[in-house]
């Protein structure tokens, strides 16, 4: 027992011994954009979005890349969204981490905290004025650039003409009061008003945009304690108590995880309201001009869920100069017109602000811009989410009173943060 | 004639574990006793180390001691997990049981293509888990199949993995469908171990047949049951492939197990110190319930 002891002692000395990283060398000179001196090979962690989830759809743009930085070698690695965070932790954990990746302003906050991502203050540069303050803030942590904006995102409402016309109403519901008789009258007639996705969706896109019409906030203003328990949180909360009686909440979202969105009962049309759409409904499910984007709802306040897309670089990149490179090439004006053309998504840069001009759906969206909240910055924002879900649904499901579940709910998140 | 030089034959014997027999055996063993130290020891051994460290996603180590047991042990969320553990194993065991007896039973006979049967009914065990969670998934839904027999029957549809109370049953009705196939060939083994002189007896004195089953058959059969028990108690401690992939831990956490939990910590928080210690404590729970299972059940006679 004693020479078994020593050796699991030993071997978990030694393997604690290789876990441990080398420790952070100089920082990259990532101004330098001198084609004859940037080389190396840069890996580029993509997600499905449109029609750049194909590899097809990304060869012009690397070829071009390469023609103006012969040096460099490009790959372009499409993810699935699902897991997408456990693949990254099993990736940085394994040392097999990208060199660029898309990230959104929740990941910024958790990973700096680790020290793994470059800060591109100085890579940006005067290009700074060309973006939306809010996309470039949605990036920054502690006062420094984490990410180069790509996309725009704006959560709003979206609903079912067909449904809507035959409901007899004259237009989509804003105000709480209007979303209370549109959930009247679709289950009057054996329709659900909407989906929300209780057992795994993001609080961002379900609880947190009700909260902040309400008037009120997640977290206290120096991030140290939860506030969604005060008053407007519960308000919040009892009014989706009350579409969840009415059996207007489709009770599959409740219980479950989400399926595929070609399953869902929007996508069959049997869901008046999809709450909160921000990518738009592929063709192939529904047709177009079937579903259209409604005003966000409207409390105390209009507010609606956006986010912001962005390339980050990891520290531990082998080439960071290429990959700054490589990073700004996507993001400048040019390319970024063609991905979010192909994507769907809305531009970060001024510059580009009227380029959905002839687009109804999308230049609807780009109203809303100033009117966005992008969520809680904080590293443990999805843990926070993570903690009050299974709460939240508790309550929806009629098992424990709002006032109540909240308290709880804020209860565990003071001891997370306090930790 | 040669002389067989008496190399140590008379002079000093050499130990046992250095003879020539010893030293084939160590070669025919070697490979997979490389493989079990690789991929079953090292990982424990490396398992213990973390669950005393507090290892950063970086790969930053720091030594934390009993800091992650500590945390762990005034964590309700590792209380209610494992209650959700101890109560689906309560459920499943006992129906996997059930279920492969009664196979085993069934298939105890010399019929001509009965071995067809006991092939077929294996094959659940060598199917992919996250693939019969997809289709069991499927078949749960409030408008599928499972309901739509109900219906037929006139008994009101279930809300089969979305209800608090119905989403452990579920599960364990999943397990116990994966797994009878190899229970039942391990009960069938010992059942085939039985002589006939017993039954034969029993037939003379005009016993039932449910007595020659409750008398003879599982009596005998405790060896066999013993060692059923033990793994798949162990199989019911370590059950996640199916909660990932059919109910994510839901609904309301009515489904968060031991290892949903680990994995949740390891690798959604990256608190690996953390998820290691909860794997440490399966680990304790698991030998502790064997050696308990050890003394009741596979006590000899």
């Amino acid at each position: 027992m004693d020479r078994r002891s020593l050796l699991g002692g030993g071997l978990a000395l030694g393997a604690g011994g290789l876990l441990t990283a080398c420790g952070g060398g100089a920082e990259p000179d990532v101004t330098n954009t001198d084609p004859g001196q940037v080389s190396g090979k840069v890996v580029h962690w993509t997600y499905p979005m449109g029609e750049t989830q194909q590899d097809a759809w990304w060869q012009p743009l690397v070829q071009e890349f390469t023609a103006k930085y012969p040096k460099v070698e490009v790959q372009v690695v499409q993810q699935p969204w699902t897991g997408r965070e456990q693949a990254l932790t099993t990736a940085v954990a394994g040392k097999s981490a990208p060199d660029v990746v898309y990230f959104n302003p929740d990941f910024v906050p958790r990973f700096v905290e680790e020290d793994l991502l470059l800060s591109l203050d100085d890579a940006l540069g005067e290009d700074r004025s060309d973006y939306v303050p809010t996309a470039l803030s949605a990036f920054t942590y502690q006062d420094k650039l984490y990410g180069l904006p790509l996309l725009m995102t704006i959560a709003n409402p979206a609903y079912n003409v067909k449904l809507l016309k035959e409901l007899g109403l004259a237009q989509a519901p804003v105000s709480w009061d209007e979303i209370r008789d549109a959930a009247k009258a679709c289950v009057a007639r054996d329709l659900t008003f909407a989906n929300y996705q209780a057992s795994d969706g993001s609080l961002n896109l379900t609880y947190y945009p009700f909260l902040w019409q309400a008037g009120g906030q997640v977290l206290s203003d120096d991030l140290t304690k939860a506030a969604f328990q005060e008053e407007p949180g519960v308000r919040a909360l009892t009014f989706l108590r009350e579409l969840a009686d009415l059996k207007a909440l489709n009770n599959a979202g409740l219980t479950q995880p989400v399926g595929k969105v070609e399953q869902t009962r929007f996508a069959r049309g049997t869901e008046l309201m999809n709450l909160t759409l921000d990518a738009p409904m592929p063709e192939t499910i529904m047709a177009k001009g079937s579903v259209k984007g409604s005003q966000p709802f409207k409390d105390q306040q209009q507010v609606v869920y956006g986010s912001v897309g962005g390339l980050s670089i990891f520290k531990m990149s082998k080439s960071p100069e290429a990959a700054v490179a490589w990073a700004k090439f996507v993001t400048e004006k040019t390319t970024m017109q063609k991905f979010l053309n192909a994507a769907g998504f809305l531009p970060p840069r001024t510059s580009l602000k009227d380029m959905y001009a002839d687009n109804e759906d999308q230049s609807f969206k780009l109203q809303f811009v100033d009117q966005v909240k992008i969520g809680v910055l904080h590293p443990k924002a999805r843990e926070i989410i993570d903690t009050v879900r299974p709460h939240l649904q508790g309550c929806l499901l009629g098992k424990t009173d709002p006032a109540a579940t909240l308290t709880a709910a804020a209860a565990e998140v003071d001891a997370l943060l306090a930790r | 004639m040669t002389t067989t030089a008496a190399s140590g034959a008379t002079t000093r014997r050499r130990p046992w574990w250095r003879s020539n027999a010893a030293v084939f055996a160590y070669v025919f063993v070697l490979p997979y006793v490389l493989l079990f130290a690789v991929f079953r020891i090292a990982p424990t051994l490396y398992g213990i180390g973390l669950s005393l460290a507090d290892v950063s996603l970086s790969g930053r180590v720091k030594w934390a001691g009993l800091a992650n047991f500590q945390r762990l042990f005034g964590d309700s969320l590792f209380w209610q997990a494992l209650g959700v553990t101890v109560l689906y194993t309560v459920i499943a065991i006992p129906l996997c049981l059930a279920v492969a007896l009664v196979m085993a039973s069934l298939v105890n006979r010399p019929l001509r293509g009965i071995s067809v049967y006991r092939v077929i009914f294996f094959v659940p065990v060598v199917t992919s888990s996250v693939m019969s969670g997809v289709i069991f998934k499927w078949l749960y839904t409030s408008d599928g199949p499972l309901n739509a027999v109900l219906t037929a029957v006139g008994l009101p549809p279930a809300d089969w993995l979305g209800s608090t109370s119905l989403v452990l049953p579920s599960l364990a009705i999943v397990q116990a469908w994966t797994r009878f196939g190899y229970d039942m060939l391990i009960l069938l083994a010992g059942m085939l171990a039985i002589p006939e002189e017993y039954y034969e007896a029993a037939k003379i004195d005009r016993t039932t047949a449910w007595q020659r089953f409750w008398h003879i058959t599982l009596p005998l059969l405790r060896p066999a049951l013993f060692f059923v028990l033990v793994l798949e108690t162990i199989n019911s401690f370590q059950v996640f492939d199916h909660i990932l992939v059919m109910t994510a831990g839901g609904p309301v956490r009515a489904s968060y197990s031991l290892t949903y939990m680990i994995y949740d910590q390891a690798f959604n928080y990256s608190e690996f110190g953390y998820g290691a210690a909860a794997g440490m404590v399966l680990l304790v729970l698991i030998l502790l319930i064997s050696l308990l299972q050890n003394v009741i059940v596979g006590r000899r006679r």
